[in-house]
């Protein structure tokens, strides 16, 4: 939801390694069993980096691996409306609202646990406020390991809507192709 | 037998010398002593040796019976006990430029020789860098060795770190275990780090002050406060 960006970001960890905290520059790495919760967004991972930016915007970077991927979810705005998503690493900025999925990275949007829509690509950049996603293979050069490299999107009709509410259908942000891409 | 002696200051007396006994004469040294006179005389000879020897034997006896007299000494032992005690003192430190560096303070200390360690009530230590950097350790029990280099923290120890242009750092635990001197401190138990709004709850840490580097250990639960918070406070109160 876009209120999650004004609350306080909590992160739990807990595993055999220490965690640092940068109390000068204001930056964290949490490592073992890692999870961000901020409002209803929720990422899990096995190692999250949490920075600051000059001007104070609060970042965040979830590293998993491929066997067992760091995973994002949040509410949307709609009713009982949710996304979710995983990649090996999730980069999300607090302020902006925006979360980065990249590598093996996949994006679902459920109405309760039916997933209605749902894409998969080797890089998604999901911007929570405008709820607008980009697709793309990958960062420059980098091999991407969904389904033959191939970005697929896949939407589900929208029943009639029945309230006035319901968010409008999730707008499709032309990609841009990364450099030397291979589709 | 004639023999002259000179005692100065008294009158020249002429001495004559007589031998003690009379000479033996053959018959008498030919004679061979009788078995029992013989022993005897070697018994009453040797009775002082064997008196002694029996005597030495007996010592022995009892100082090998007595606990702990024949057992080879330790060093003394130094017995934990206070040599001065100080009520509602301040101690003070300076570095060899004269800037004060490490200042104690508290209700009731008392010094303990053997090993140097001052147990103070009331504790609360203060150390100040030339940039203006401090650190203000206290609890309600504090104990500090001599030359204040490490400082044990017990019952609500809390140190506050302060920097000039930097927000505050607090640390709060029940057992807290300062270096002063190094600017550190670390704790094997529950401990709460703040600074600004931001809240880090772990089972132990580890605090170099001069990185300001915080390693947590254990189950590690941190709130850190949304940057968005910070700028949307900052530019209502712009608007006002």
């Amino acid at each position: 939801e876009r209120a999650d960006r004004s609350k306080p970001m909590s992160v739990t960890s807990s595993g055999g390694n220490p965690d640092v905290v940068d109390l000068k520059k204001h930056s964290a790495v949490f490592i073992g069993n890692v999870i961000i919760t901020q409002g209803t967004l929720e990422i899990h991972a096995d190692r999250v980096e949490v920075s600051e930016d000059p001007d104070g915007q609060r970042l965040g970077f979830a590293y998993g691996s491929p066997e067992h991927p760091a995973t994002f979810r949040q509410k949307r705005d709609g009713e009982d409306e949710y996304s979710e998503g995983d990649s090996t690493r999730i980069e999300y900025d607090s302020a902006a609202n925006r979360v980065r999925f990249v590598g093996a990275a996949h994006l679902r949007m459920l109405k309760g646990t039916v997933v209605t829509d749902q894409a998969n690509a080797a890089l998604i950049t999901y911007d929570t406020a405008t709820d607008t996603i980009k697709l793309g293979s990958g960062e420059a050069g980098t091999a991407s390991s969904s389904a033959g490299g191939r970005t697929t999107v896949v939407f589900t009709p929208k029943a009639p809507a029945s309230s006035a509410k319901a968010p409008g259908p999730l707008k499709l942000d032309t990609p841009t192709p990364a450099p030397g891409s291979t589709k | 037998m004639k023999a002259e002696l000179h005692i100065p200051d008294l009158p020249e007396v002429p001495v004559a010398l007589s031998p003690l006994h009379p000479p033996l004469d053959d018959q008498q040294r030919r004679t061979p002593l009788s078995w029992p006179v013989r022993t005897r005389e070697r018994v009453v000879g040797y009775l002082p040796l064997m008196l002694m020897v029996g005597l030495a034997l007996g010592t022995w006896l009892i100082a090998k019976n007595t606990p702990g007299l024949l057992a080879p000494s330790g060093p003394a032992v130094v017995k934990h006990e206070a040599d001065y005690t100080l009520d509602q003192f301040d101690l003070q430190r300076f570095d060899p430029a004269g800037a004060l560096k490490v200042e104690i303070q508290g209700e009731h200390m008392q010094h303990f020789p053997d090993d140097d360690i001052m147990e103070v009530e009331q504790i609360r230590v203060v150390t100040t860098e030339p940039d203006g950097r401090r650190m203000i350790a206290t609890a309600l029990h504090g104990r500090a060795r001599g030359d204040s280099s490490e400082v044990w923290l017990d019952g609500q120890g809390q140190v506050v770190s302060e920097a000039p242009g930097e927000l505050p750092i607090r640390m709060n635990g029940e057992h807290l275990h300062a270096f002063p001197k190094l600017r550190q401190l670390d704790s094997k138990y529950m401990v709460i780090v703040r600074q600004g709004d931001s809240e880090f709850n772990a089972d132990g840490l580890e605090y170099d002050d001069n990185t300001r580097l915080l390693t947590l250990h254990g189950n590690v639960h941190a709130l850190m406060q949304s940057a968005l918070r910070k700028s949307v406070a900052s530019k209502s109160a712009a608007q006002k």
